[in-house]
């Protein structure tokens, strides 16, 4: 079949990208002819993607799955290995590309009007619609080579959004306030770019070793021989772990989980839409989608194969996760602006999806409740962390300022706004019976299920984790929304400036977001009752259908209604626990944070570790930044300076002296001075003496022609072989 | 084929014309570029229309030369591996002229050159000749045919730098002389050397040196003097001051020559003495390694555009060479349309830096910022040379480097520890610093407030702007379609490494 055959006969994976870029290219074109039809334009190319993606969710029926369709050769590998271009058509895939479309479609009508007026839309709306192409792409790609050209692309659009603002004026910058160091959108934009690709690098490295003995990129392949390829991988002592840990590294960097993680925060210098849709809701999941993609290789390795190095993968991310979880969420205790917060938080929450589906290798019974757990967190994350960017924007875009001690007492002025994101707050903080909550708990789940004592410590971390997000939930709520107005505003308000609710263009996207989180939520509760209508089940379900299409064999355990009861109880713990320091500091205000930290000796410290991002920020600039720089100058003055260009200059000076010498003693000399006069004088000699020689004699002459012809005989007999 | 003379024609034709084109560019001035411009449009145009053949055939052509004394022959291959390299070498160069025009203009009224017609004239025949010569030693079938296109080109780019380049010329001009024609001395010996072992010019009787014990020195000779070429560490005394100081087209054209006529070379000839050099090819991998990381670091240092360029064009050409040396078919492979990638890629870098000075008379990136909202085009040309470079699709670069560095690793699994770790860093830290400086350069030249300094600021001539966005559109083009190139030069490889 030709490749459009391929692409008619099911349209939906293939336009859902296609399109989008397709847009993307022509956003500049139609920018030309006019700003309003670039605008539909766009919102229209983000339509079509999302119903494409729509289009693809009857495949999740096992009866139309579709599973692995290669278009064409893209290029020929050595020995005739062809790399194929194709798309893995699976629930895993069908889920998170609606979850990205759907988003990205409501994102998109927002932002008609929060960008309304910018005078570089074209650029805008090309990066945006390219990313949603790009994204898609990734998430639809069956195999590595696809899923990393998606992969970059999605970079770039996040270098290109973060550093949208790149004239950097002031009131642009991120960080802050002085006297802590600010950065201008450009910078930002461009660290986010270095460090994810620090990652990159890894996770390339990791395919070449993969390749080296898979002998291909294909996912289906990759999982359906694993057996064999481990094994053989095996025989190489720490391999294994090096492969898997380097695999980690794309995820890492492109989700934002320590070490890599100090890019996302600087990720908000670009526009709120931005960072809602890119650096909230869908990037930042691929490495998520990536670590889900390709754990049943590491579970077959471990759990089939019983190589202990194969579950280096799943302790690792767990371990990262958990970890990350942690440093975000005690960073957004201290931060001053509200999208940092939310940043942070991010950056908490994927430590949990992380966390989930690392628990999922953990024991042989826990992977589709570990995968599971991850998936549905990326899930209902996904909806609220976008509405909440979404209403951030709604504020900023307000009141003027990135800073919430800038803010306060604006519940009164943007009522909708208020109550959309105290829902999707609550659905953060994992209040029952909103959506994070049963994420959250279905997390908790994973790790009894496992139980053994590291996944008890990863435990106990999330579940400090998730009471300091409760806490940092309520700190920016009360600052944004309650209390009094704060100085700044009132000089707004002063110099005329009212503040006023969202457009509807604005918060009725936010609102459908919420409608659908908050659906998500009831059901959850439902299905309690009735499972069949469970969000958690429906996704498990999906997951063993994508795994059973890929053959691997589950060991599911069954989750006993105590390791249930247990979670509740320790999220309630949670919830009572870090409710009651919230309220206390934050909401009552009966105890003044400020002064109770600053005035305690072992708090001040902390905090002030806290606010400097734990140190991590500064060493890393101090090592790959200055250090670099530094090394490259003391190299440069060393090296090209005092070795190369003195070597260059001598051996042109000197090539200029020996032409000189040269010159002025054989040319002047000897040539001009002693052959140029003499030869003349030779010559004439050497003719007139010749003269004699010419008699006029036949046999004279026939004997010169005699000893010319034996020279060339010589001549030819020696060189020519005769 | 149509013709059976039309590799001939393609090398005879530019030749000839040379005289002609001298003496239009006496009457016609700085519209001569037109005339080159054309004709090289053709010819790359054919090249293009040839790469799809060479999937099932190739051209061979050959002459009697030299039949008295000794038996050479003149002959001209087109297979895999010439025509794509041509192909892009000569797509490059005919986009240079289109963009040489205006900035030539801007040199000869610098002031230190008078600016007559014949300026013009001698320059765009030299340019004439030299491209053409580079395209003939990639075409050549022996090897004193080989060293002859290889050392006309030399000499044509010896004069383009003396006569048309910046700062001291001379100075210059005789490095880039000196150190080059060194390397040719000893890439001489090394092509005798190997002729008299195998009693034949012809580059495909190599096949039969690695007999010879002596054959060692001379594959080694013959890598040094390409090393020259290509700049490697200790080796590159001329190419910064060369590279910066020359006209940016005349810059374009030497990257794009160093690099694409060096693998050429490096593909061609060092897979046949694969069993004798195979015992050092992993220290000579670590010496492109040392380069790739060396000049890496040097462009993070460098202030000057064009010299930032240079360090980077070093650093990446050194890529190459370490693919050519893994031995495995990945990474010649990956060698060879890296080499193409960064063929068009520096070229386009050159080209930028030559606007950045056409536009703000100025080198200095220190002196620059926020050109982006004047200089549209130039960023954009700038980020697709930079990601074809960094190898981030959807530019060319990315399968180049991919398949390479795979190279690499296969390389390394095989082998010693030692090459295992040269793949890790070149596959790690040196992309990691490629990135660094390349987005700190866009960083610093194009965001954040316009430098006020700047405030007149030259549009760009719309040619020098269509120059920049073919080669882009280039390196796009091959990126999202790379079987186009890549399957010819696969067919290559298969052949040489069965």
């Amino acid at each position: 079949m030709n490749p459009i055959e391929i692409i008619l006969e099911h349209p939906g994976p293939w336009l859902a990208w296609i399109i989008p870029i397709l847009g993307a290219i022509m956003m500049p074109i139609l920018g030309k002819i006019n700003h309003k039809l670039r605008d539909y334009g766009a919102v229209f190319f983000a339509f079509l993607a999302l119903v494409s993606c729509i289009s693809m969710i009857p495949y999740l029926n096992a009866e139309h799955a579709l599973g692995d369709i290669k278009l064409i050769t893209w290029m020929t590998l050595p020995n005739g290995t062809p790399l194929e271009f194709g798309v893995l058509v699976d629930p895993l895939s069908i889920l998170i590309c609606n979850v990205v479309a759907f988003i990205s479609f409501l994102i998109i009508v927002y932002s008609t009007s929060y960008m309304h007026g910018d005078p570089h839309m074209d650029r805008y709306w090309f990066l945006f619609l390219y990313f949603i192409g790009s994204m898609l792409l990734l998430v639809l790609a069956d195999n590595l080579v696809m899923t990393l050209i998606g992969w970059e692309g999605v970079g770039l659009c996040s270098y290109g959004l973060i550093g949208y603002y790149y004239r950097d004026a002031k009131e642009r910058w991120l960080g802050g306030p002085p006297p802590t160091k600010m950065y201008p959108p450009s910078h930002a934009g461009m660290k986010a770019f270095v460090v994810t690709g620090i990652g990159d690098v890894f996770i390339l490295a990791s395919i070449f070793i993969l390749y080296q003995y898979a002998g291909t990129f294909n996912y289906a392949e990759l999982i359906k021989h694993s057996e064999e390829w481990l094994s053989h991988m095996a025989a190489v002592p720490g391999l294994i772990s090096i492969m898997a840990i380097f695999l980690l590294g794309g995820p890492i960097g492109k989700s934002a989980q320590f070490p890599l993680h100090e890019w996302l925060p600087e990720a908000m210098a670009g526009p709120t839409s931005v960072s809602a849709l890119i650096h909230a809701a869908t990037m930042v999941k691929a490495g998520v989608y990536l670590v889900a993609r390709m754990s049943p290789i590491f579970y077959i390795g471990t759990w089939n194969l019983h190589l202990p190095e194969a579950q280096v993968y799943f302790i690792a991310i767990a371990c990262i996760g958990a970890f990350t979880a942690f440093l975000a969420a005690s960073q957004a205790l201290v931060a001053l602006e509200l999208k940092k917060v939310l940043a942070y938080s991010t950056v908490s929450q994927i430590g949990y999806m992380m966390l989930g589906l690392g628990l999922s290798g953990l024991s042989e019974g826990a992977f589709v409740a570990g995968l599971t757990s991850g998936i549905f967190h990326l899930v209902s994350h996904a909806l609220f962390k976008a509405a909440l960017f979404l209403c951030a924007g709604s504020v900023i875009h307000s009141v003027e300022t990135i800073y919430m001690s800038n803010m306060g007492g604006l519940g009164k002025y943007m009522p909708i706004t208020k109550i959309l994101m105290l829902l999707s707050t609550l659905s953060l903080a994992g209040i029952p019976p909103f959506s994070g909550f049963w994420s959250k708990d279905s997390i908790f789940i994973a790790g009894l299920i496992v139980g053994t004592p590291l996944a008890m410590v990863l435990y106990l971390v999330a579940a400090i984790s998730a009471a300091l997000t409760l806490i940092y939930s309520i700190r920016y709520i009360w600052m944004v929304f309650y209390g009094d107005k704060s100085k700044f505003i009132k000089d707004l308000e002063h110099h005329g400036h009212h503040v006023h609710e969202a457009s509807k263009t604005m918060w009725i996207p936010i609102a459908i977001l919420v409608i659908v989180m908050s659906g998500v939520s009831l059901l959850g509760l439902v299905g309690q009752a009735i499972p069949s209508l469970n969000p958690e089940i429906f996704i498990e379900h999906q997951i063993d259908v994508t795994l059973e299409n890929l053959h691997v064999e589950l060991h599911p355990t069954h989750v006993e209604g105590t390791t249930k009861l247990l979670a509740y109880a320790s999220s309630a713990t949670i919830i009572l626990v870090g409710g009651i320091i919230g309220w206390l500091f934050y909401w009552t205000r009966k105890i003044n944070s400020w002064e109770f930290v600053t005035k305690n000796k072992i708090l001040k410290p902390i905090h002030s570790f806290l606010w400097n991002r734990w140190f991590l920020n500064d060493l890393y600039y101090l090592i790959f930044v200055q250090g670099i720089l530094a090394l490259g100058k003391v190299i440069f003055d060393l090296f090209e300076v005092k070795i190369m260009i003195p070597i260059s200059d001598y051996v042109a000076g000197m090539s200029q002296k020996i032409s000189k010498v040269t010159y002025s003693n054989i040319e002047e000399g000897i040539i001009f001075g002693k052959i140029n006069t003499s030869f003349p004088k030779l010559i004439l000699s050497v003719y007139q003496n010749f003269r004699k020689t010419q008699t006029g004699l036949l046999s004279i002459n026939i004997v010169y022609i005699m000893i010319l012809f034996a020279a060339m005989m010589i001549w030819m007999i020696y060189f020519g072989g005769l | 084929m149509m013709v059976n003379n039309l590799l001939l024609l393609v090398v005879l034709i530019p030749f000839m014309l040379s005289p002609i084109v001298y003496l239009l560019g006496k009457s016609l001035g700085k519209k001569v570029s037109w005339v080159v411009f054309s004709i090289f449009l053709c010819i790359t145009a054919l090249f293009a229309v040839l790469i799809p053949n060479m999937q099932h055939e190739v051209l061979y052509e050959e002459y009697n030369w030299v039949t008295s004394i000794i038996n050479l022959n003149f002959g001209l291959l087109a297979d895999g591996l010439s025509v794509p390299m041509v192909f892009t070498y000569l797509f490059v160069f005919a986009f240079t002229v289109l963009f040489s025009t205006s900035y030539l203009e801007r040199r000869l009224n610098a002031g230190d050159i008078e600016n007559n017609n014949d300026q013009y004239a001698k320059f765009y025949t030299f340019f004439l000749l030299y491209a053409t010569s580079v395209a003939a030693s990639m075409l050549a079938t022996n090897l004193i045919e080989f060293y002859l296109f290889y050392e006309m080109a030399l000499v044509f780019s010896w004069l383009l730098v003396l006569l048309y380049g910046y700062g001291d010329r001379k100075r210059n001009s005789l490095l880039y002389f000196l150190w080059t024609q060194f390397g040719g001395a000893i890439l001489l010996v090394g092509i005798l050397g190997s002729s008299t072992i195998i009693g034949s010019f012809n580059i495909a009787d190599l096949a039969h040196i690695s007999t010879n014990a002596n054959a060692f020195w001379f594959g080694l000779a013959i890598v040094f003097g390409i090393f020259v070429k290509i700049g490697a560490l200790g080796l590159h005394g001329w190419m910064p001051d060369t590279y910066a100081e020359s006209p940016a087209p005349v810059s374009a054209i030497l990257g794009a020559t160093s690099v694409m006529l060096s693998t050429y070379s490096l593909a061609r000839i060092i897979p046949y003495f694969n069993e004798v050099l195979y015992d050092v090819s992993g220290w000579l991998m670590l010496w492109a390694l040392l380069t790739i990381l060396y000049a890496g670091i040097m462009a993070l240092y460098q202030k000057d555009t064009k010299r930032l360029v240079a360090y980077l064009s070093m650093s990446q050409m050194n890529y190459c060479v370490l693919g050519v040396f893994t031995f495995v078919s990945y990474g010649v492979l990956g060698s060879i349309s890296y080499s193409i990638s960064h063929g068009i890629a520096i070229a386009l870098l050159f080209l930028v830096s030559g606007s950045l000075e056409y536009s703000t008379n100025t080198r200095d990136m220190n002196k620059m910022g926020g050109l982006a909202e004047k200089l549209p085009i130039v960023i954009l040309a700038t980020l697709a040379g930079f990601l074809t470079i960094g190898g981030v699709p959807p530019a060319v670069g990315f399968k180049s480097k991919f398949i390479l560095l795979s190279g690499a690793f296969i390389r390394g699994f095989d082998s010693t520890s030692l090459e295992l770790i040269i793949a890790i860093l070149a596959g790690s830290l040196a992309t990691l610093i490629t990135l660094g400086y390349e987005f700190r350069t866009i960083w610093r030249v194009f965001y954040g407030k316009l430098n006020l300094d700047l405030k007149s600021i030259n549009n760009l001539p719309t040619y020098m702007a269509i120059a920049l966005i073919s080669l882009g559109a280039l390196s796009i083009a091959l990126g999202i379609w790379p079987a186009y190139i890549t399957d010819p030069i696969e067919i290559f490889i298969e052949h040489i490494f069965h």
